[in-house]
């Protein structure tokens, strides 16, 4: 089925064409602190900020490994690099498992360097522990990263990828509670909302923020996501293979 | 300005444009369907709508502009368009204005969009008058585009792009008196402010939502966005839009 040799060695490759990138480097590991530190100084406290700030330490680690996501597999497809793995003994389940494996520790890396601007620059206070947050944020970035990834298997060239990011991220990002709280809006938007699979990820920060260890609404909404990502990825495997004539 | 060649290159642009459905639905229909969201998300509070509602109808057409136009002109540099266009009788001022004018055409019907859905149905209301806004949320569009090509700077393949744009346009939209006022900032965050450009065009369309009247703030506001534009075009010419060699 699968070998973990291989799924690692297309791992290591990921991760260092990513990170070769200075951009990416940038995108991923400095912009959310730069971001975070920005708007904790557009509200007047911290406890202003908390609300806000907790639902960042999700979006932005999806966000933004959406985006990187999103244009790697249709890359890897266009320039040929699928079709030369596939002829190899990888099978698509190394090749999606190596990339699930890339996200788990780039997401890592993001999440520890993103929660600690939060606590210290940016004053979060929340009723669970940092470190539960930190495990938040990395399962919102993975997740955000499958979504980005099968974006990217469905889409035909890399123009298109570029555009399915603000085409599919920014109105769920508007609806989703971090620009404005979610029960002062219409109901329709809040009905949309609830269905929006990115909205996972802010209800499980809020919930985390609210009460100690999150209760059943944060539960509820990680399974959800994993639930998500794991479908993701599949369809991933099952989008992906050698195109024969 | 506006040569033969020019208009040669607006024609071709504007046809690509229009063959490709899904880049022209999304420039011209995004900054309505954001209006609606944003009419939504506001709904409780109509003040609030009134100011930040026009804010974001005069300066979210900036977005499209912005990516589109980085995106097509990175196309026709990777792709060597640029580089054989440029071998001919055309100059890079042709070029960037052909730009201008092709995305100037998809911008007038975008803005007519917005700007009667939200003041007609939306409800919004707004010290100054309709066709002000209007003009304003062209202007938008326009330093959008050129803020776009001249972004190509910092990124030399179509991925990258997907990288800089965010990293540049997340910050930028912070401090540009978007969520906050120029004057309740603080020290630090009023001196990125004001190398920001955009900041300039949120200011002119904050005094149309206080006042009817042509004020001097307006004024100064706009010579400015007109002047970013201006001084944004001849870095572009000099810099993305040239013939490399070696």
């Amino acid at each position: 089925m699968f070998s973990v040799r291989i799924t690692l060695a297309i791992t290591r490759r990921i991760l260092r064409e990513v990170f070769r990138d200075t951009r990416a480097s940038i995108f991923l590991l400095v912009a959310p602190g730069v971001l975070i530190v920005l708007v904790r100084n557009l509200f007047e406290s911290a406890a202003d900020f908390a609300p806000t700030g907790a639902m960042m330490l999700g979006a932005f680690p999806a966000l933004s490994m959406y985006m990187v996501g999103s244009t790697l597999v249709v890359r890897e497809r266009n320039r040929g690099t699928l079709e030369a793995i596939l002829a190899t003994p990888a099978s698509r389940l190394d090749f999606v498992l190596a990339y699930l494996c890339a996200a788990v520790a780039a997401s890592l890396v993001q999440a520890v360097s993103t929660v600690a601007v939060g606590y210290t620059l940016g004053g979060l206070e929340t009723a669970s522990p940092p470190w539960l947050l930190g495990a938040m944020a990395a399962l919102c970035a993975i997740f955000g990263m499958s979504l980005g990834l099968i974006c990217s298997a469905i889409c035909q060239n890399e123009g298109q990828a570029s555009q399915l990011v603000p085409g599919i991220m920014v109105p769920q990002l508007l609806i989703c509670g971090v620009f404005w709280p979610l029960p002062v809006m219409a109901d329709w938007l809040r009905a949309i909302e609830r269905f929006m699979p990115f909205s996972t990820v802010t209800r499980a920060m809020t919930a985390a923020r609210e009460h100690s260890y999150g209760g059943s609404e944060l539960v509820v909404n990680s399974v959800a996501m994993a639930v998500l990502t794991a479908a993701a990825l599949l369809g991933v495997a099952a989008i992906i293979r050698r195109r024969t004539a | 300005m506006i040569s033969r060649n020019c208009l040669l290159i607006a024609n071709r642009v504007l046809r690509e444009l229009r063959r490709d459905y899904r880049t022209l639905f999304l420039f011209t229909m995004s900054p309505l369907f954001v209006m609606i969201l944003v009419a939504g998300m506001l709904v409780e509070t109509p003040r609030t709508f009134d100011r930040s509602g026009l804010l974001v109808m005069g300066l979210f057409p900036t977005a499209p502009g912005f990516l589109f136009a980085a995106f097509a002109i990175q196309r026709e540099r990777y792709r060597g368009s640029l580089e054989f266009l440029l071998s001919g009788p055309v100059t890079r001022l042709d070029v960037l204005v052909g730009y201008l004018l092709a995305f100037s055409v998809p911008a007038v019907a975008q803005v007519a969009l917005t700007v009667s859905v939200s003041y007609g149905l939306l409800g919004l209301d707004s010290a100054g008058p309709w066709w002000a806004a209007a003009l304003l949320a062209m202007l938008a569009c326009v330093l959008g585009v050129v803020l776009g090509m001249f972004a190509i700077n910092l990124a030399h393949n179509e991925l990258q792009l997907t990288k800089v744009l965010p990293t540049v346009a997340l910050p930028h939209l912070m401090v540009s008196g978007l969520f906050l006022p120029y004057e309740d900032m603080p020290g630090w965050m009023q001196a990125a402010a004001t190398i920001a450009p955009w900041r300039y065009a949120v200011g002119a369309v904050s005094e149309l939502h206080l006042h009817s009247s042509v004020t001097s703030e307006l004024v100064l506001n706009l010579s400015v966005t007109v002047g970013i534009v201006f001084a944004l075009s001849a870095v572009t010419v000099g810099t993305v839009l040239r013939r490399r060699t070696a």
